[in-house]
C-alpha cells in the first residue's frame, strides 16, 4: 500500500443495516475514504463506470441488477469485495475475480484482512484519488458543487445520513457522515465535540462548562470529547 | 468512545456484541438505531408479501434480516432466519414459509422493548 494515500471506496447494498455497518468499518480505517454508499444498483452503475475507485464493497442479491452484473462494469484496477449473507455464491464471486467474499455480519478484523488483501492485489494498478488536508472542499449539494474554504466553516452538524455545513456564506447540506468528513479536515483545526457536531476551533467564541458558542449557535460538548477539544485550544 | 464497562441486556448475545463492537458504543448505538428503523420496515414488507402471496419477496426480507439480527444480538432470531436461509425460501411450501415468517415477526415484536431500551442506554454512554 502507498503510505499517506487514501483509497476511495464505494458501497453498493440495498440493505440499510449493511450500508451503515460497512460505512462504520470504512470509517475505522484511516487510509480508506468512503465516496458514497448507494442503495440502488442502477444508480451505482453510473458511479462505477464514471469514477476511478480503489475498492467496491458489493452486495450480490439486489433488485434491478445483481452484484455480479454490476461487477462486470467495474474499471480495471478497482478492487472488488463481495458482501453477502449467503455462502453459496463464493465460487461465482471468485470467478468474477473478486479479491474477497465477506459473509455478513462482518467483524472488523475480517474486514481489515480483506481490505489489505484487495489493496495489495491492486497496489500497482490503481491510481486512486489522493486526499490531503486542503484549504478548501467542494461541497456537493444536489447537483451543485460549492467551493468552500475550510477556514470559512463555522461548524458541521450531522442529521442522520446528511451533514449541514454552516459557513460564512450560509448553510450547505451534503450526503455524508461526520466521520467521513473529518477525514478530509485538518485535525489541528477541526474537532468533533459531540456525536452530532464538528467545530472549527478557530471560530469558537467561548466555552462554558459543557457547551461552546460559535457564531450565534450554542453547541453541546460531550464528556468523551471535551479533553480532545481542550487539547487543541490554548488556555492562559 | 464512552464507557468500556457497558453491558448489554442479558437477553442479547452480549459475548458476540462485545466482539462485534469492540467497545465502540457510538457504532453500536448507530446500528441498534438503524435496526429499529429497518425492522419496522421489514415487518411491513413481510406482511405485504404474505398478503400478496409473494414468496420471493418474503424470502428476500428474511434473507436481509438474518445478519441484522446478529448485529443487535438477537441470536434466536438469527437461528430462525438461518433455518429458512439454509433450506432456501424458494424450496418452502408457501404456507410453511408464512409460518416461519410469522414466528420471526412475533419474536421481533417481542424483542422491540429490549432494543428500544438498549438504544436509550447506548445513547446515554455516547453523550
Amino acid at each position: 500500500m502507498d503510505r499517506g494515500k487514501k483509497y476511495t471506496c464505494l458501497i453498493v447494498d440495498d440493505d440499510p443495516m449493511a450500508r451503515k455497518q460497512l460505512g462504520h468499518l470504512i470509517d475505522k480505517v484511516d487510509y480508506l475514504y468512503l465516496l458514497e454508499a448507494i442503495d440502488k444498483p442502477l444508480k451505482a452503475l453510473e458511479v462505477v463506470k464514471s469514477q476511478q475507485l480503489d475498492l467496491i464493497f458489493l452486495d450480490i442479491e439486489m433488485p434491478e441488477l445483481s452484484g455480479f452484473e454490476l461487477a462486470k462494469h467495474k474499471q480495471a484496477g478497482t478492487g472488488l469485495i463481495f458482501t453477502t449473507s449467503k455462502k453459496k455464491y463464493a465460487l461465482e464471486a471468485f470467478d468474477m475475480e473478486a479479491e474477497d467474499y465477506l459473509i455478513k455480519p462482518i467483524l472488523f478484523p475480517r474486514f481489515l484482512q480483506s481490505v489489505q488483501k484487495a489493496l495489495k492485489a491492486h497496489q500497482f494498478a490503481s491510481p486512486g484519488i489522493h486526499h490531503s488536508y486542503r484549504d478548501h472542499l467542494f461541497l456537493k449539494e444536489n447537483k451543485r458543487l460549492i467551493r468552500t474554504a475550510t477556514s470559512d466553516i463555522f461548524y458541521i452538524e450531522s442529521t442522520g445520513d446528511y451533514a449541514k455545513f454552516f459557513t460564512e456564506n450560509g448553510m450547505v447540506v451534503v450526503h455524508s457522515t461526520l466521520k467521513n468528513i473529518l477525514k478530509l479536515l485538518d485535525p489541528s483545526k477541526f474537532v468533533k465535540v459531540h456525536r452530532s457536531f464538528v467545530v472549527n476551533v478557530q471560530k469558537i467564541i467561548d466555552i462554558e462548562d459543557n457547551s461552546l458558542l460559535i457564531k450565534d449557535k450554542i453547541i453541546p460538548i460531550s464528556r468523551a470529547q471535551k479533553s480532545e477539544l481542550m487539547r487543541l485550544i490554548q488556555v492562559i | 468512545m464512552g464507557q468500556s464497562n457497558f453491558t448489554f441486556h442479558p437477553s442479547l448475545d452480549s459475548e458476540y456484541l462485545k466482539k462485534f463492537y469492540e467497545d465502540d458504543w457510538e457504532y453500536a448505538y448507530d446500528m441498534f438505531e438503524t435496526y429499529r428503523e429497518s425492522a419496522s420496515n421489514a415487518i411491513s414488507g413481510m406482511k405485504k408479501a404474505i398478503s400478496e402471496k409473494d414468496q420471493e419477496n418474503l424470502g428476500r426480507h428474511i434473507h436481509k434480516l438474518r445478519p441484522a439480527f446478529m448485529m443487535v444480538g438477537l441470536r434466536k432470531l438469527y437461528e430462525l432466519s438461518d433455518e429458512v436461509e439454509e433450506k432456501g425460501a424458494e424450496n418452502f411450501v408457501f404456507g410453511d414459509l408464512v409460518e416461519a415468517a410469522t414466528e420471526i415477526m412475533r419474536k421481533m415484536e417481542e424483542s422491540n422493548s429490549i432494543i428500544i431500551e438498549e438504544i436509550s442506554r447506548l445513547r446515554a454512554v455516547t453523550i
